[in-house]
């Protein structure tokens, strides 16, 4: 059985560990501890990574690995990234700076953005539409890197397959 | 540390003088960090290149990493972590305090008998979990 590796990245709250407890098969594995950035209304935070598996119609499955979202856990992005055929980085619209916050993943992982496929995904958009998905693709115009920008609500599961569906055309795009 | 974490000052007090203990009183310890179980370092002490956040925040995966191997292989809740490098150790162990979670992370080179390592991060441990 073929099983492609995809990373789910994006800053703390902006929904990775939900995304993947949407449309895992089984119970994910998570690793969310208490959270003590009272700067970020969160009860948790993940620290290690998030584990689901995802099997597809065509019988291939996906190794869904969500990232920590703060940056000081950069180290644990290096890690995950390695060997990921495709990675989604979810932005969280209703942060104060959410194209800086894209430009932090787009930094630590510009490498795997290139050579994989990559999609970002939006969310609390119906809220706060402001930066547009235009906005957000003309940051990574600037830096050189076309991935699709859609938006999502990673609450609803067929938001969220509809992204992954989206990041497969990316990768079989680039194979 | 960040400016939103907030720390009893009297629990930051008894981990600094636990690092202070430890790193007087065992045999080759390199460095001690106490953080919070999401790495956020509470007391340290001074370590080469300055790395304590850094370690901090890698204690607190590892330990995070050690909880959750332990509950899916069915093992019971992790005890500690022990990595063994070429040039020494480093114990990872949980500190379940009534308010606060925390890890604390030791480093030691060869000269540092694994086993006693562990012992007085234990009992560190235990006496940080029971403090008020």
């Amino acid at each position: 059985m073929r099983e492609h590796k995809i990373l789910i990245t994006g800053t703390m709250g902006a929904g990775k560990t939900t995304a993947i407890a949407a449309i895992s098969d089984t119970p994910p594995i998570s690793t969310d501890v208490a959270n003590s950035d009272r700067s970020v209304n969160k009860l948790t935070t993940t620290v290690g990574l998030d584990y689901g598996e995802l099997s597809l119609p065509n019988g291939e499955k996906l190794r869904l690995y969500g990232t920590p979202g703060q940056e000081r856990f950069s180290f644990m992005w290096t890690i995950l990234a390695e060997g990921a055929l495709g990675v989604v980085i979810l932005i969280d619209n209703s942060r104060p700076d959410p194209l800086a916050d894209l430009l932090v993943y787009i930094k630590g992982l510009e490498q795997l953005m290139r050579e994989a496929g990559c999609v970002v995904a939006v969310g609390r958009t119906e809220t706060h539409p402001e930066p547009s998905l235009d906005d957000f693709g003309q940051t990574l115009e600037q830096h050189g890197l076309m991935c699709p920008v859609v938006t999502v609500d990673v609450r609803q599961r067929d938001q969220v397959l509809s992204v992954l569906d989206l990041l497969l055309m990316q990768i079989e795009a680039k194979q | 540390m960040s400016d939103d974490v907030e720390i009893d000052p009297r629990l930051r007090k008894n981990c600094e003088q636990w690092v202070e203990k430890l790193m007087s009183q065992v045999q080759g310890l390199r460095g001690m960090v106490i953080a919070t179980a999401d790495g956020y370092e509470v007391a340290a002490s001074a370590m080469q290149g300055g790395q304590t956040s850094r370690i901090a925040a890698m204690a607190s995966s590892i330990s995070a990493l050690g909880q959750v191997v332990g509950q899916e292989s069915a093992l019971g809740n992790s005890q500690f972590v022990l990595i063994e490098a070429e040039q020494g150790y480093l114990a990872v162990l949980p500190v379940h305090h009534s308010s606060t979670s925390l890890i604390i992370g030791i480093m030691a080179s060869k000269e540092a008998v694994a086993g006693q390592v562990l012992h007085f991060g234990r009992q560190c441990a235990q006496a940080l979990a029971q403090s008020s």
